[in-house]
């Protein structure tokens, strides 16, 4: 009696506990997508000997991920608060990099203004692009892909526009902050300094993560916003008969998603300590990387129930993806092709159905 | 069709029904929502297979596979909304699949555009075949697709609802086309929820009641009385005697109006109506489905805005109102359509019961969980609302628990006037009591209730008072002893001459 209804059971205790089973796949997929870079890069070698770990390079390499990984995660916080209310961001990217050549044009201006308030100023750029889309989606219900992607194709023009603002500059220069130079305003080194320096031994940029990912989550449970976000994204018409501004909602979430976008900009000046609107604008699709995360991190794009520390951990797979393939010396497109595959396979465990129908054949199977 | 059966997952539509039309002859198909008018013609148009039963057309049997293959062999229909394409011509909506081609395969359009105007003089009408659908009013529309239906040499044509978006002149110029197609010998399904249009069509009307079938009946033999009595599954004789009575208004000794609604209406809704509900009472909404009922409702919430009249809250002018006044107001709104508009699926039963009232509970934007779960705790005992636990998402509860928790969700920001659209639809019995006993005790602590449902029984059973709607207008207003369903009933037959109205 006990041996028929064991197996049965095997499957339905992994399958069905949806709440936890969510919570821990994306954790568990970074895991497995950093031991196959690990393996990759040889700091993890087997051999007749054993298992040999080369811990110090490992970690070494995780921080360089977790580093490179930034501005993706605080993309993702945003878009993960957009996605759950029906909605799409398509244009992180494109602020990314207005924000980024703006914050390079002012720094590089004859009397560059004081940092905190070039830093504040791109940020503002951030929350007007974000208050457009939210705009465009709320008041005059542009379906929200269509709505960001207006800014995202006119974005890219206006990041390789912009450096011809400065005299004597061509259309889509790199301007790049003269560090090195003695002469040069200290503004640029204190600029970069931000970005890219380290605190008590961690990098700088991942105390700005943690307090972004904070302040989004503190929103998002603490307030009555991230209820708000979950009602208006599974049934706006009920949530407007409860009351709830969802117009209110939405142009709060793009807003917020410009302003992350537009910190992201800036950590990207500072991280190369110059301003390639072209890389910026048109080879980086900074803003596919961020949805994919989100996918994969288990927000559904229906709208509804969203979760942040899927995101996080979602951008963070689909860096180390991308550093593998490049750290193994392998062409662009094995990053492309790998990202493609992952998102398959984590959406395919994602799905009920499919999940359903795995569990059907070891049930059949144990009968 | 003989012995029309149709079963949904746990329901059964339709059993045992028969139904017969006959060439140039319009017959009414009749009954209340979920009768199963619109599952039987669905059968007879192909939209959904034949499950047991079976039709005969001309002596042969007939099967239709699809709308399409229904259409080939004779069975048009034309729908409530007009299924047309509208960007496209007049010309080429009527011909659209069977445009005349050239050798080649390409369309000859003096042809095509000669066929349409024949197809539509056909009709008495004369309009320009080569512009768009779009820039015609919908009762040219509807022209365009009983154009098309004729065109195809229909033998049935079945409208369903085909007057609810016209106006009386315009109704006037498609009842004359319909008599002329009758005239032709075409077998014409009409399908309406106004009483009196039926009269002035129909020849023979079949009528339906929880999808079985009550009679077949010849118009000029049933009063109208006698068809709300059929319809509504009430002894026509018994309420053919109190048919004479008069109903009057009269006023409830009581409370100062809590709201007061003055040439309250929106256009192509509900006609303006002036409505008071006092504190304290039930003021039930009784009317046929369609009569404007829920439009009335959905007006005092600001769900629908207005085009004409106020509404006043405690004798104050609220002016232009919208669902976030009402609530502010006091108001409370538990819509018709539970799942499209009443719960957030996602959230759990907690958030869902406190969705309304964080300006209360969540002083500046922060929640407390705490104080969550204690107002989620208290209504899901008080309702008697059967879920796991409070955090179970509400889309996993049963249909009669999903209506506790909005019913819950509207108690706990503790209005003074609650509108309920349909509360009990969809709900088995025990709940049905459940709700209703809420609302009798809600309304000893000074609540206002507006309360609506199709079933007359409970409207009388809980109501104080009762303001009758037909045709998209309030007809009467009944009070004390005169709440009696064959009241109601003769009130909503008499088109409200047998009613003093208010």
């Amino acid at each position: 009696m006990r041996k028929q209804t064991k197996p049965t059971a095997a499957p339905r205790l992994f399958l069905h506990k949806e709440g936890l089973y969510k919570a821990l796949l994306p954790f568990v997929a970074l895991l497995v997508v950093i031991l196959i870079c690990a393996f990759s890069m040889h700091f993890i070698v087997i051999n007749s000997k054993g298992i040999s770990v080369k811990w110090a390079a490992l970690l070494d390499t995780l921080l360089v991920i977790g580093r490179q990984a930034t501005p993706v995660i605080l993309m993702a916080m945003a878009m993960t608060l957009v996605i759950a209310t029906k909605g799409i961001d398509l244009s992180v990217g494109a602020v990314a990099a207005i924000s980024g050549v703006t914050s390079a044009v002012l720094l590089l201006a004859p009397k560059p203004l004081p940092l905190p308030a070039i830093i504040m100023f791109c940020l503002g750029i951030g929350v007007l692009a974000g208050i457009w889309n939210g705009i465009l989606v709320a008041y005059l219900r542009i379906q929200p892909f269509i709505a960001t992607l207006i800014l995202m194709v006119a974005g890219r023009g206006i990041a390789q526009l912009l450096p011809t603002c400065k005299p004597g500059e061509t259309e889509g220069a790199i301007l790049t902050l003269p560090l090195n130079n003695p002469h040069s305003n200290p503004i640029f080194g204190q600029f970069c300094e931000l970005g890219n320096g380290a605190f008590l031994g961690l990098p700088n940029r991942f105390y700005l993560v943690a307090l972004v990912c904070a302040v989004t989550w503190f929103i998002a449970r603490k307030t009555v916003w991230g209820t708000y976000i979950e009602a208006v994204g599974s049934n706006e018409t009920a949530s407007k008969y409860c009351g709830v501004n969802s117009s209110m909602v939405k142009v709060f979430v793009y807003a917020f998603s410009g302003v992350c976008a537009a910190l992201a900009g800036l950590l990207l000046t500072a991280q190369v300590a110059s301003a390639d609107a072209n890389t910026m604008a048109l080879r980086d699709h900074n803003e596919l990387d961020v949805i994919l995360g989100v996918i994969v991190g288990g927000t559904a794009f229906s709208g509804g129930k969203f979760s942040l520390f899927g995101s996080l951990m979602g951008a963070l797979i689909m860096r180390t993806l991308i550093f593998t393939v490049q750290a193994a010396g392998l062409n662009w497109g094995y990053a492309l092709a790998m990202r493609a595959i992952t998102v398959v396979i984590v959406c395919l465990i994602q799905s009920p159905a499919f999940r359903a129908s795995v569990a059907n054949i070891f049930t059949r199977r144990s009968a | 069709m003989k012995s029309i059966s149709k079963t949904f997952p746990g329901v059964r539509a339709l059993s045992n029904v028969d139904f017969c039309v006959k060439p140039g002859e319009v017959h009414s198909v009749m009954g209340e929502n979920g009768a199963g008018k619109s599952t039987l013609l669905k059968i007879l148009t192909g939209v959904y297979s034949l499950e047991t039963g079976k039709i005969v057309l001309d002596g042969k049997p007939f099967k239709p596979t699809s709308p399409v293959d229904a259409q080939a062999k004779g069975i048009s229909a034309i729908h409530q909304e007009v299924s047309l394409l509208p960007y496209q011509s007049v010309a080429e909506n009527i011909m659209i699949g069977r445009q005349p081609k050239n050798f080649f395969g390409a369309i000859r359009w003096g042809e095509l555009n000669r066929l349409a105007n024949i197809a539509m003089q056909r009709l008495g009408l004369n309009i320009d075949v080569t512009r768009s659908i779009s820039d015609y009013p919908v009762a040219i529309r509807q022209m365009v697709s009983i154009a098309r239906a004729v065109d195809m040499k229909c033998k049935i044509l079945v409208m369903d609802e085909p007057t609810s978006s016209l106006d009386e002149g315009e109704v006037k110029e498609l009842f004359a086309v319909v008599r002329n197609l009758r005239d032709e010998g075409v077998g014409i399904v009409f399908v309406t929820h106004f009483l009196d249009q039926v009269y002035q069509i129909t020849d023979r009307i079949t009528v339906l009641r929880n999808g079985e079938l009550v009679g077949m009946f010849e118009a000029a033999q049933l009063p109208k009385l006698g068809l709300v009595g059929h319809m509504l599954g009430k002894n026509p004789d018994e309420v053919q005697a109190l048919f004479v009575q008069k109903a009057e208004s009269a006023h409830v000794e009581g409370s100062k109006p809590f709201v007061e609604a003055r040439g309250l209406g929106r256009v192509g809704a509900v006609k303006p109506f002036d409505l008071e509900i006092r504190s304290g009472e039930v003021l039930g909404l009784a009317g046929l489905l369609g009569s404007g009922r829920t439009e009335a409702a959905r007006l005092f919430f600001g769900a629908d805005k207005p085009t004409s009249g106020t509404i006043a809250v405690d004798g104050k002018n609220l002016g232009r109102l919208s669902p976030k006044v009402a609530i502010d107001n006091g108001i409370g709104f538990s819509p018709e359509d539970r799942r499209t508009e009443g719960i957030i699926p996602d959230l759990s039963v907690r958030e869902n019961i406190c969705l309304a009232i964080h300006k209360k509970i969540s002083p500046g934007g922060f929640i407390s969980l705490k104080k969550q779960v204690e107002i989620a705790e208290k209504y899901v005992k008080a309702l008697n609302i059967s879920t796991p636990s409070i955090e179970q998402p509400v889309k996993n509860l049963s249909g009669g628990n999903q209506q506790k928790v909005i019913l819950a969700r509207w108690l706990a920001s503790q209005p003074k006037l609650l509108i309920l659209d349909e509360p009990t639809r969809g709900i088995d019995v025990g709940a049905k009591s459940e709700v209703e006993t809420a609302m009798k005790d809600l309304s000893k602590d000074g609540m206002a209730i507006l309360f609506i449902s199709s079933e007359l029984e409970e409207v009388v059973r809980s109501s104080h008072r009762v303001a009758v709607m037909k045709d998209r207008a309030k007809i009467a207003e009944l009070s004390g002893d005169q709440i009696d369903e064959q009241v109601i009933m003769s009130v909503i037959a008499g088109g409200g001459q047998h009613a003093q109205t208010n």
